[in-house]
């Protein structure tokens, strides 16, 4: 899953309605694309981005040598072609391959398996249903409790 | 014809066989092919625009090679088979996949999305495929969450094999409550195998013209464009020449407006699915209403039910000038 496909990803959990972005993500195993550059399709994707989501996902997984982003977007930053280089490799570039998504407002955890996000949230038959973060607190206090 | 949507859920059915199957079979390539090329010639994509598009139900990637060919576009696809995904991942397709079940919702933000296509995948979803599913309510919060998360002016093409008139009926009636405008398209109309119904849907312009519709296809337009002639190699390299400059991107309504008048092809514009489909509709609930039976008036009523208390042996009271009359009002 590319970083640009996570910006746009938002949680789906029919009670997370008001807050269900941003996404966190964490990565176990990240690939490196070697796409070549395109600056139209860069800067056309920076207007519906959020720049923060993007940058706090990057740096979380930005490795030695990558390219860094700037804090904020550059007030030239549609023409500023340093800036959509390093844009266009975090975006489109960089591949989560394995890892887990976390929804920061109800907890619940979309994993990502083979750079292949996982945004089911019904239980599939015959496939064991990631747990949110809550539902397993949940399960601790109930075992607390038993005890 | 068994429907596969018959058989079983969409993420058991395609199984790693079936995925397989599906994949290899060059019938099933040719028309997928030819279907998605159609989608993205309803679509009218600003031309060399970079632009970020949606393949709801990618499957194998069949119709993501086609939004490959295009320049800075860039394509997401969903959909709910695993081992689909997985083959398309193996084929390196080109675009960024993502498992998702469609009746849950489609998981972007709003206004993120310039365009969207889907190949023979909606009809899945009038299936209850597990406990507490609600078909319509799925296809409902599906063109509810695909309205948002298209951009304003953004068109999604809707392939797909309707089952009966009801069908279409319910997904033209949740497309409008979702705000969509826009219609129903059937390329080839008189052809039992060719024909195709394509929803053609605007985003964020609910009140637009009719006009702007596409036009569908009509049989007799092309022979080489058969399904059936799809074993014959010459024809497919005929049509692969016909289209190899560009056709994707070119083609826009403009272009097909000139077409029409210069070529002596007959092209039929069908209008929105309401005159279409509502006719059937209507003669099915005048039938319904000529079954109901008329409204009696009260003599007739009292008698009818006097003579149906006789014949079961109850004792009832003769027929005389007064049975059935409307007393009279009071003081």
């Amino acid at each position: 899953m590319k970083l640009l496909t996570h910006n746009l990803l938002q949680c789906i959990v029919p009670a997370c309605r008001k807050h269900h972005y941003p996404l966190k993500v964490t990565a176990s195993l990240l690939n490196v694309e070697e796409n070549p550059f395109d600056a139209i399709f860069a800067s056309r994707m920076l207007e519906r981005l959020e720049y923060n989501i993007l940058l706090e996902a990057y740096n979380s997984l930005r490795q030695d040598g990558q390219p860094e982003l700037p804090p904020a977007v550059p007030e030239d930053g549609a023409s500023n072609e340093v800036f959509l280089q390093s844009l266009f490799f975090a975006i489109n570039c960089l591949d989560v391959v394995e890892g887990a998504m976390t929804c920061s407002s109800c907890g619940r955890i979309y994993p990502i398996h083979n750079s292949i996000p996982n945004m089911i949230v019904r239980a599939i038959e015959g496939e064991q249903p990631p747990q949110s973060i809550e539902k397993e607190q949940e399960d601790e206090e109930e075992e607390e409790s038993e005890n | 014809m068994t429907r596969p949507e018959h058989i079983a859920p969409p993420e058991l059915y395609y199984n790693e066989v079936e995925a397989k199957k599906y994949t290899q079979n060059t019938r099933v390539i040719h028309i997928q092919r030819k279907i998605t090329k159609r989608a993205i010639e309803l679509l009218a994509l600003p031309k060399n625009k970079p632009l970020l598009l949606l393949d709801i139900g990618c499957g194998s990637g069949l119709s993501g090679q086609e939004l490959r060919k295009m320049r800075h576009v860039e394509w997401i696809g969903l959909d709910i088979s695993a081992s689909m995904l997985a083959i398309a991942k193996e084929r390196d397709v080109g675009g960024d996949l993502c498992r998702s079940d469609l009746g849950e919702g489609i998981p972007f933000r709003p206004n993120t999305i310039d365009g969207a296509i889907s190949i023979s995948t909606v009809q899945w979803l009038f299936n209850a495929d597990f406990k507490d599913a609600q078909p319509f309510q799925r296809l409902k919060l599906f063109f509810q969450t695909l309205n948002h998360c298209l951009r304003r002016g953004g068109r999604a093409v809707i392939q797909f094999y309707p089952e009966n008139g009801h069908q279409l009926e319910e997904m033209q009636r949740c497309a409008t409550q979702a705000g969509f405008g826009g219609g129903l398209l059937c390329d080839y109309p008189n052809s039992t195998r060719q024909k195709k119904w394509y929803f053609v849907l605007f985003a964020g312009t609910a009140k637009i013209d009719p006009i702007a519709m596409p036009q569908a296809l009509m049989a007799g337009e092309d022979q080489n464009d058969s399904d059936t002639d799809s074993s014959d190699d010459s024809d497919e390299e005929e049509e692969e020449e016909e289209s190899g400059d560009g056709m994707i991107l070119d083609s826009n309504s403009d272009d097909e407006d000139e077409s029409d008048a210069e070529g002596p092809i007959e092209k039929k514009k069908t209008s929105v699915i309401q005159s279409n489909v509502q006719f059937e509709w209507k003669r099915e609930k005048r039938s319904q209403r000529d079954r109901r039976k008329k409204q009696k008036n009260l003599k007739q009523k009292v008698m009818e039910q006097k003579e149906r208390q006789q014949r079961q042996g109850k004792d009832v009271r003769r027929n005389t000038k007064y049975t059935g009359r409307k007393r009279k009002s009071g003081w």
